[in-house]
């Protein structure tokens, strides 16, 4: 394993990376083999003592789940059960993969038009003009915050920031 | 002065923020489709002028004027406005699904992508490519997110319909395309070592 933990967006990517080397449509995929190269992959990452993020922990445990419910013998009410887990995850995969494409094209779009380079707009100053009254301290606080906001994310080069909700 | 000449001085004037069909057509007192052959006039005259830096620009229906796109390189150096800044890996995936699913939740974005896009989400409101719309009338009542008019300047678009579109065919190419592309680098660590 030569992959760092932080070349992935997150348990969705890595996934789709290890699913991405069959080269088949994901349908296809031997679910039970990739479960065991995403568990391989987040234990030898524990064993050198990295950082790894919570969503990887909680995705190898529904992976977990997946697989021993594929071990046990077939009842027929929970046969379905088993089967969903398995198409959800898949699902999200190929969610997430569509998504993924469309971000770099996205990407590709904004490069052209970040070749046109505009100046600010002019603020024009006028005797006769008269100043509206329109604003509040609120509009002056939220303008400043969005000001420190938008320099801190370009410094910050963490992904991981812990938001009081 | 002619008509041309008075677009010119409202859209340098006007700069990154530019004017829309209806504002130039009110500052004139022209017809909306006098401005608007004007405006093409306008463009050619630019575009013939091969001492002229300028060129214009419509994108989220509003008038700008830009520079040629061959200058790109010359002033990448100088510029640092946030339009021709790109934006990181995780911010990128956030936005691609506001832009095709809006108005969604936050929550609903952590589970397409699944992790956390508190920090992606809070940077593109920075950039004021998202912002909040309403809230969607479930329990906790969360904030919808909507993708802005910047948002369209900022991909050179007019209009939500002009996004790229995404075929099956492309996915399955373009993910064996990352697959060699990954393959390859990974020969080449494996070379190195």
């Amino acid at each position: 394993m030569d992959i760092k933990i932080k070349d992935f967006e997150g348990p969705l990517d890595l996934l789709l990376h290890l699913v991405s080397k069959y080269q088949m449509d994901i349908y296809d995929v031997p679910i039970t083999e990739v479960i065991e190269q995403y568990l391989a992959y987040v234990a030898t990452l524990q064993a050198m003592r990295l950082e790894v993020a919570g969503e990887y922990m909680v995705m190898a445990s529904q992976l977990m789940l997946i697989k021993s419910r594929k071990l046990l013998p077939k009842v027929a009410d929970e046969l379905d059960q088993v089967e969903d887990l398995e198409q959800d995850l898949l699902s999200q995969i190929e969610e997430y993969r569509k998504f993924k494409v469309l971000g770099e094209k996205m990407a590709d779009q904004h490069q052209v038009r970040a070749l046109s380079y505009s100046k600010p707009k002019l603020e024009l100053v006028y005797e006769e003009a008269e100043l509206v009254h329109d604003k509040s301290t609120i509009d002056l606080f939220l303008a400043f915050a969005k000001v420190m906001a938008k320099k801190q994310e370009e410094f910050s080069q963490t992904h991981t920031t812990i938001v009081k909700d | 002065m002619s008509k041309l000449s008075e677009i010119e001085a409202l859209l340098f004037v006007a700069g990154e923020d530019g004017l829309s069909l209806g504002q130039l057509a009110e500052l004139l007192s022209m017809p909306v489709t006098g401005v608007s052959q004007s405006l093409e006039k306008l463009a050619d005259k630019y575009q013939e002028d091969k001492d002229s830096s300028l060129a214009l620009l419509e994108t989220a229906r509003t008038y700008k004027l830009v520079t040629k796109q061959d200058f790109a390189e010359l002033l990448r150096a100088y510029s640092k406005a946030p339009i021709n800044q790109s934006l990181s890996r995780a911010s990128l995936e956030t936005l691609s699904i506001i832009a095709y699913k809006q108005p969604i939740t936050r929550v609903e974005i952590d589970d397409i992508r699944g992790v956390n896009s508190s920090g992606a989400l809070a940077k593109l409101q920075a950039f004021e490519l998202v912002c909040e719309a309403g809230k969607k009338e479930v329990l906790g009542r969360p904030n919808l997110y909507v993708t802005t008019d910047y948002f369209l300047d900022y991909m050179g678009i007019n209009h939500l319909e002009e996004l790229p579109a995404v075929e099956e065919s492309e996915l399955v190419a373009e993910e064996s395309q990352l697959f060699k592309e990954r393959r390859i680098e990974e020969e080449e660590q494996d070379e190195n070592k």
